[in-house]
């Protein structure tokens, strides 16, 4: 198990690596000179050239390059060129923000989609499992910047319920979550469906009705941990992709995250914070999948087994 | 072509059955898909025939007729510069579908020909190849879609390529895994010995034997695309108004949700239906397609 976790961890480096020297490229090819970002449109030439001396933007690209990487493994991400302060401090000033509502998100979509699913699969082909497969593919099809602004429209604009915007106590967590979690809520419903449809036809779970079991038992303790499996694969996934879902959610709802603060820095050419925001979040969506990986071993035996010899 | 790895076995079976003919009766008897194909097939017509449809050009404006609600004269009212919403939907409906279609051209032939060198040709290359696509695959294709469109500046060219290459992967993935799987075949082996180049294998032999997870995929990619698509514009990092695209749309509408929702509604609606055809169609063809999954 130690050395699953280990190799999983050493080939997380080059992946690292790889995306660092993507986001450098992307960013060397953007126009507009970061000196001239810095000191305004109208600064004399010499302190432009000296700023760019200063900052090392004439030294070859691979120095460039292997600075900005050593910066990324010493958690120096630079500073904003907008007020000076470290990029770190203000991803992580924006990270909790980001964390609440991906995890409030997750929470929706699991409590929405396993028991839907759950139930479509018990009862396949009933009204429900209709209406809930339905559900799922217009869930689905959904963008979730769209479904921000219809949410607002319903409890904020006409039932007047919930705030419109901002962030603050539950009340301002409770539609961005809905917003940001209905896809993956759809996701879920239908792997869980599809992934208990697959248990409920096998052998051991005849042997459990056959027992005399009720179906209550052998539904929620002999087909769901199993069923269950797959499906922690795609929560991982999820949390990932909400990570950069939640950009468009937290625009709606002007929430502070790291989407709106990336969202912010690109309007305002702030390359440091935007390079450092994708850098950020692609890393948290590379750490999550490697702890679904591990906890996918760790309740998958069939994986355990591979690595135990 | 297809079937050449069948046809030595056809004489053994009395009534060889065409796959494909097969397939398009399955996707045939899949309601769902059929109610998604005609959705679609409805978008198409309408991106085709615009102008005849549409009652106003995209952008003529009617200051006299300002934030109205939906009425005869204008089905779905108007916005705050007196256009026509239903005509500016009927127009941005040829943009999504454009941005969709050639995105994933894009993506597919990008990924297609690199996942097909990678499963062909193994070793070294495949790593490297793969490797590179899962440094792409570690970044949110929203994020690298905004970071692409970002240097390259807005225009609807430019997002079809941010949108295009984020889908790339996945692309590779698909192709990549489908090659592995059929390139020890013996007709493989066969055209190899006959002295067919690598590149005539790849493309006459290997790549028509791996059309369907590719088509499937494509058919998604499409409605994840015009998502994408719709999510750039929507931040302002894509087709920039006054084009009527339906995420920018939507943006501009924002302002006026207390006393126009319709500007909001519409185009929100109008993407919703044409994703969920695609991924109703998608899956209907995944179905239809892949043996494994027909009971």
């Amino acid at each position: 198990m130690l050395k699953f976790i280990g190799k999983r961890i050493l080939m997380l480096i080059p992946v690292l690596i790889g995306v660092s020297l993507i986001v450098f490229t992307l960013m060397q090819l953007s126009p507009g000179d970061p000196a001239q970002i810095i000191l305004g449109a109208q600064a004399a030439p010499e302190d432009i050239a000296n700023l760019r001396q200063e900052m090392g933007l004439n030294d070859p690209l691979p120095v460039q390059f292997f600075r900005f990487l050593l910066g990324i493994f010493t958690l120096d991400f630079g500073t904003s060129y907008k007020d000076g302060l470290p990029v770190l401090d203000k991803l992580l000033e924006a990270l909790p923000y980001t964390a609440e509502l991906t995890f409030a998100a997750i929470l929706v979509a699991l409590l929405i989609g396993i028991p839907v699913g759950i139930i479509s699969a018990t009862k396949q082909y009933s009204i429900f499992d209709r209406i809930a497969t339905v559900g799922a593919l217009i869930g689905f099809s959904t963008p979730n910047f769209w479904l921000s602004i219809m949410l607002i429209l319903v409890f904020s604009v006409n039932l007047q319920w919930l705030p419109v915007s901002g962030a603050g106590g539950i009340e301002y967590l409770i539609l961005p979550a809905i917003a940001l979690g209905t896809q993956s809520a759809a996701v879920f419903t239908r792997m869980t469906r599809s992934s208990m449809l697959e248990v409920l036809h096998q052998d051991y779970i005849r042997t459990a009705r056959a027992k005399g079991l009720s179906d209550r038992v052998v539904i929620l303790k002999h087909a769901l941990k199993n069923a269950l499996i797959p499906v922690i694969t795609v929560v991982g996934l999820q949390i990932g992709l909400l990570f950069g879902g939640a950009i468009l959610t937290e625009t709606v709802f002007a929430w502070p995250g790291v989407g709106r603060l990336m969202i912010d820095s690109i309007r305002a050419k702030d390359t440091p914070v935007v390079q450092g925001g994708v850098i950020f979040t692609a890393s948290i969506f590379v750490f999550v999948n490697l702890l679904v990986d591990i906890l996918y071993a760790y309740v998958d035996p069939r994986v355990k087994a591979q690595y135990k010899s | 072509m297809l079937h050449s790895s069948t046809a030595a076995g056809a004489e053994a079976r009395p009534k060889a059955k065409n796959p494909l003919l097969d397939a398009w009766h399955g996707l045939l008897k899949n309601r769902m898909a059929v109610v998604g194909a005609a959705v679609l097939l409805f978008f198409i017509l309408i991106a085709l025939f615009a102008e005849q449809i549409a009652p106003y050009p995209a952008d003529e404006q009617n200051w006299e007729h300002i934030l109205e609600a939906p009425s005869a004269a204008y089905p779905l009212g108007t916005d705050s510069y007196g256009r026509c919403v239903f005509s500016r939907i009927v127009y941005g409906s040829r943009i999504s579908l454009l941005v969709g279609f050639i995105a994933v051209a894009f993506s597919a032939i990008g990924g297609g020909i690199i996942g097909a060198c990678a499963g062909y040709f193994r070793g070294p290359l495949d790593n490297v190849l793969m490797r590179l696509m899962d440094v792409l695959l570690a970044i949110p294709s929203i994020l690298l879609a905004i970071a692409i469109v970002n240097i390259l500046g807005p225009s609807l060219f430019n997002v079809m390529v941010a949108v295009g290459l984020s889908s790339m992967p996945s692309f590779a993935r698909i192709v990549r895994a489908a090659v592995l799987s059929i390139r020890d075949s013996e007709f493989i082996e066969s055209a190899v010995a006959i002295g067919d180049s690598t590149p005539a294998i790849i493309l006459h032999n290997i790549l028509p034997n791996c059309m369907a997870p590719i088509i499937v995929q494509a058919t998604l990619g499409v409605a994840s695309a015009i998502l994408s698509a719709a999510s750039l514009s929507f931040l302002g990092l894509g087709l920039q108004p006054p084009s009527p695209e339906w995420g920018a749309m939507l943006s501009e509408g924002r302002a006026y949700i207390y006393n126009a929702p319709w500007l909001t509604i519409c185009p929100g609606v109008s993407i919703v239906l044409i994703v969920l055809s695609l991924n109703l169609f998608g899956d209907g063809l995944r179905d239809a397609l892949d043996p494994k999954l027909k009971q």
